[in-house]
């Protein structure tokens, strides 16, 4: 039967009916149908948000595409299996010669453990351009293995393997070097490479990764940065927001959320070296953090009652000590002239 | 005889492109929500002509319709394994090219149960299948079908060049010539006569 001949109403009609692993398939049979279905399908391709690869395993890996509602609409599973056999196809745009196939259902594939990093590569290639650039395209690994090095990748939440180098580190984002979002666990103390791309990311994240917070903290050039340190001192602080107030810095800064020691603090010196001003009630404040899920963001609030003006704009902040934590917050314009009435 | 009256008894004449004509109730007829559009409320003078499709074509399309005139209203695809042993029989035993003209009439008629359950009969046919298994079924172009696609395109789009491009040179002459001053125009014509003059006396 000549597909290609059906009215398009009866191709989208029978489109409708797969599931995404199923139109992928399809996609693969010709360029023509591939290009066939990103027209008639685009507005179930327009759905996706986030195309996730998860290196979890060094025997597995899997895609995922995720709406912006949060509904998985695509789960595949690329599996190295020494037992059964790869009967190459070209599968992902790959040629014939790529050790991978389709294992069974049409979400499970096999491919060669060696090949793993040419058949990743092809996957997203062929997955960027079948959903197009505006999903979230984001890498996730644990401590199995390095990220691998993508093009086009979006944000990247990694666990660092033992023993990867700052140079190993840096040499996984050359492809995909300004992310958005970067989120970075090691359990153990972890330097960046001091002119790491890393410190241009808009949203960074350390967590569990106890790091040299004053390094971080000044080499940092994103929106959002998170980490912990139990080292870090009132000193440190101190010098992030002269430096912040007289605008020789963090000029991009919207958020800083330090995990800290409290027995190091001491918030009324801090208060005494740097001019805070502290407002005739507390006001909560809204900020928007990356989810580290997906590709949307969350709302997060706190309470504060201290804030900071910077001399070149009059842009302002505010910030806490918790038990545990630094909030630094700057102001939205709306929350500026509101607080501004408030502060003594 | 055709009328445009609601009675589910009421027959309407359907003219096929053998030109044969042939009865289809009015209940059946109203299915079709291209018959709605067109005929329902004006009624149809004489055959009503869709002559695009063959009478057997049109016939099978026809018997589902009178089939399903008393199921339930429609409200969404059914999954295969829900369909009635008629529905079953009726699929079952058409070949591969009427099953085909049944979904391009069904389709232009805008069947919705009828259209809906031939497209889910294709996704059953793929379903399942590797690349390979799903090239056949839905027979694409081979590598030398599209070589030779192309080069008949290359040769019409060269063919095409040839002609814009002598319209465009006739286009450019008009022009010289419109653009050129009265006396001037005179004078070109009246070197081209001397011209011919010349080459008369020559012979």
């Amino acid at each position: 039967m000549k597909f290609l001949s059906f009215p398009t109403l009866v191709q989208r009609e029978i489109f409708d009916t797969f599931d995404l692993s199923e139109l992928l398939i399809l996609s693969f049979c010709s360029k023509k149908l591939k290009y066939l279905i990103q027209a008639i399908q685009k507005h179930r391709l327009n759905k996706v948000g986030t195309v996730k690869y998860s290196l979890l395993s060094l025997v597995y890996i899997i895609v995922n595409a995720i709406s912006h509602d949060s509904d998985k609409m695509l789960n595949l599973f690329i599996i190295s299996d020494d037992d059964s056999e790869i009967l190459p196809m070209e599968v992902f745009g790959m040629h014939r010669d790529v050790p991978i196939c389709l294992d069974g259902p049409s979400h499970i594939y096999a491919y060669e453990k060696e090949q793993t990093g040419v058949i990743i590569e092809g996957i997203h290639t062929f997955l960027y351009q079948f959903f197009g650039p505006s999903p979230d395209y984001r890498v996730c690994t644990n401590n199995s293995q390095p990220p691998p090095n993508l093009k086009n990748i979006n944000s990247s939440a990694i666990i660092l393997p033992e023993n990867i180098t700052a140079e190993e580190l840096e040499n996984c984002f050359t492809a995909s070097p300004k992310q958005e979002y970067i989120v970075i666990n090691k359990e153990t103390t972890y330097k960046l490479s001091p002119n790491s791309v890393i410190y241009d990311t808009d949203y960074l994240d350390l967590l569990r990764c106890d790091v040299d917070g004053e390094d971080v903290l000044f080499r940092f050039n994103g929106k959002s940065l998170t980490f912990s340190d139990s080292n870090l001192q009132n000193s440190t602080i101190i010098r992030f927001l002269n430096t912040w107030k007289s605008d020789r810095g963090f000029q991009n800064l919207k958020l800083l959320w330090i995990d800290v020691s409290p027995e190091l603090f001491n918030f009324a010196g801090i208060m005494e070296s740097v001019d805070i001003k502290q407002s005739d009630e507390s006001f909560t404040l809204k900020w928007k953090q990356r989810s580290t899920t997906d590709a949307r963001y969350r709302w997060n609030t706190a309470d504060f009652s201290h804030h900071l003006m910077r001399s070149s704009d009059g842009v302002g902040a505010s910030m806490t000590i918790t038990q545990n934590h630094f909030y630094f917050v700057v102001w939205s314009e709306i929350e500026n002239s509101e607080i501004m009435n408030h502060i003594k | 005889m055709t009328s445009p009256a609601s009675s589910s008894e009421v027959k309407y004449l359907i003219e096929s492109s053998e030109g044969n004509t042939f009865d289809v109730s009015g209940a059946a007829l109203r299915q079709s929500n291209t018959f709605n559009a067109m005929f329902l409320n004006i009624g149809a003078d004489g055959p009503i002509p869709f002559t695009d499709y063959n009478e057997a074509t049109l016939k099978k399309v026809f018997e589902y319709c009178e089939h399903s005139v008393n199921e339930e209203n429609y409200s969404g695809p059914k999954h295969q394994d829900d369909l009635s042993k008629w529905d079953l029989n009726f699929f079952n035993e058409m070949d591969q090219k009427m099953f085909i003209d049944v979904i391009n009439a069904s389709n232009f008629l805008d069947i919705e149960r009828l259209t809906s359950y031939c497209c889910e009969r294709i996704a059953r046919m793929l379903r399942g299948k590797n690349t390979q298994e799903m090239i056949k079924v839905i027979t694409l172009p081979t590598a030398e079908e599209l070589e030779a696609k192309q080069k008949v395109e290359e040769k019409k789009a060269a063919a095409a060049k040839k002609v814009a491009e002598k319209a465009a040179e006739t286009a450019e002459k008009t022009e010289t010539l419109e653009e050129l001053p009265v006396q001037q125009l005179v004078q070109t014509t009246r070197n081209k006569l001397t011209r011919k003059y010349l080459s008369f006396s020559n012979e």
